[in-house]
């Protein structure tokens, strides 16, 4: 992102599609802060709570919503 | 966060004076398809547009980040009326829809 709040910038984000128990996709397609580095095609578990992200980006002002929390191996 | 195009603006006569100040502009949230490849149709089939404010003059046609709920108020210093917050411009998406 070019242009973005202070709290976003040099942030990896990454597009993450929700699925379901089977993998099938549902739901929209949400962007994350990735402090973890996961790969493009990991199944990563994303909290969708504020407080996680402003914790990471340690700015309690920032409008950042979903955060990879970990990495799953398989 | 999300992704939506910009699609237009919004100016208000009277309102809230919290919101002195504050741009709001029209965004159409993306779909998948319209990810993949530069899908003409700008307005995505099946998701309503929104208003959200920015801080950032998104242009028309830009691609922004949005967030809703308690998070669009959180970079506000008193209580904002306000739905969805752009976090920031989109430069280059890549998507990869087979990354499975």
């Amino acid at each position: 992102m070019t242009c973005a709040h202070n709290s976003v910038r040099g942030s990896a984000l990454f597009l993450c599609q929700p699925i379901d128990e089977n993998g099938d996709d549902c739901g929209d397609i949400v962007v994350a802060i990735n402090p973890f580095g996961g790969g493009v095609g990991s199944k990563v578990i994303v909290a969708a709570d504020g407080k996680t992200a402003q914790k990471y980006v340690c700015d309690a002002k920032s409008p950042l919503r979903h955060c990879i929390v970990c990495i799953l191996d398989d | 966060m999300k992704l939506a195009r910009v699609i237009g603006r919004i100016t208000l006569s009277k309102k809230d004076e919290a919101l002195a100040g504050i741009r709001l502009i029209i965004a159409s949230p993306l779909d998948k398809s319209q990810m993949t490849e530069e899908n003409s149709s700008q307005l995505s089939a099946n998701k309503s547009n929104l208003i959200v404010c920015d801080c950032f003059g998104a242009a028309m046609g830009d691609i922004i980040g949005y967030v809703e709920g308690a998070e669009a108020t959180a970079p506000f210093d008193s209580p904002t009326p306000v739905d969805a917050y752009n976090v920031g411009l989109v430069e280059n998406l890549r998507y990869i829809s087979d990354a499975k």
